[in-house]
């Protein structure tokens, strides 16, 4: 019974067993990267433009699709201001976006801490996944504006 | 006596010698008393190995004997090996089966992956703490939409999205 590989064999073997530890260290690399974010401040509306027509635009179709299924009263949705940003593993940022301080901690593996602060201190922290795709909304009162986090590439 | 004439004493012992040759061996034993003792040490010999050649005798016949032999000869001999001939599928089967086990490697990499790291659709649900008293949250998600609504209850006051620009917004 012949045991031994022959030599071709041996070497395909090895390069697939390469391509999946190259595969697999990329992936964990992937996952401990820095998390690339953007915070919007996005302001609700059930007009079709937006309160100032001149400075606001549009959300992007694939988070107003997102926002539409929220439980939220408004039609259309406008970016006031926006921030990109990325928080290394283990580490925190903080953006302001018009009166309101967004912090954002990276546990990594796609978990995060947010706290949002405002002029008279901070009012909630909120701890989650923000994957990519994924989108975090939050808000208070019956304000029609608030904060989108999402990941970006 | 020479060397030359010692093998002339041989073979005229073994009655190989012309007889001109023959004649001449024998006037030398007839002057010579040293090829006379040589020529008596030859009988000698013969006498003595007369015996031994007796009896050894082939069972068969010579050609018969010799074709055996020949035939054991070829027998043992090795054989060439018949060429193989590697087919298509051998060569395609040599990848194939490494490729197919790295193709199961990957289908069980996949199947590991989406069974440990929770998917868009099954995110926990945040935990979320409130700093200010009289205060409070409530939190949506729509696990196919892949959004999650954290929405807070402040005093109007202490609200962070009250105001862009200098603007007052809804309320």
């Amino acid at each position: 019974m012949r045991t031994a590989l022959a030599p071709v064999t041996r070497l395909v073997w090895i390069c697939a067993m390469a391509l999946l530890l190259c595969a697999a260290g990329t992936k964990s690399l992937a996952a401990d990267a820095d998390l690339k974010l953007e915070a919007q401040l996005v302001i609700g509306t059930n007009d079709a433009k937006p309160p100032d027509s001149s400075k606001y635009k549009p959300v992007d179709a694939d988070v107003t699709k997102k926002l539409k299924s929220l439980p939220l009263k408004w039609s259309n949705y406008f970016v006031v201001s926006s921030r990109k940003f990325s928080v290394p593993k283990g580490e925190e940022k903080t953006e302001k976006l018009g009166d309101c301080d967004v912090k954002v901690k990276n546990l990594g593996q796609s978990q995060v801490v947010i706290t949002i602060s405002g002029k008279k201190g901070t009012i909630g922290t909120t701890t989650g996944e923000l994957s990519k795709g994924q989108l975090f909304v939050t808000g208070a009162n019956e304000t029609n504006l608030f904060v989108v986090l999402k990941q970006v590439d | 006596m020479t060397n030359e004439q010692q093998l002339k004493l041989q073979a005229f012992f073994d009655s190989e010698l012309p007889e001109a040759e023959a004649r001449e061996v024998a006037a030398l034993l007839a002057r010579d008393a040293e090829a006379t003792v040589l020529l008596g040490e030859l009988k000698n010999t013969r006498r003595a190995l007369d015996g031994f050649e007796k009896g050894v005798t082939l069972p068969e016949a010579r050609e018969f004997f010799w074709s055996k032999i020949q035939g054991e000869i070829e027998r043992s001999a090795p054989t060439p090996q018949p060429v193989e001939s590697v087919s298509v599928f051998a060569i395609l089967r040599r990848w194939l089966v490494p490729a197919g086990a790295v193709a199961a490697l990957a289908i069980v990499g996949l199947i590991a992956t989406r069974q440990f790291t929770p998917a868009k659709h099954l995110v926990a649900t945040p935990s979320i703490v409130t700093e200010l008293a009289d205060s409070s949250a409530f939190t949506y998600q729509d696990k196919d939409a892949g959004v999650t609504l954290v929405w807070f209850s402040v005093p109007a006051d202490k609200n962070p999205f009250a105001e862009v620009d200098g603007a007052t917004i809804l309320q």
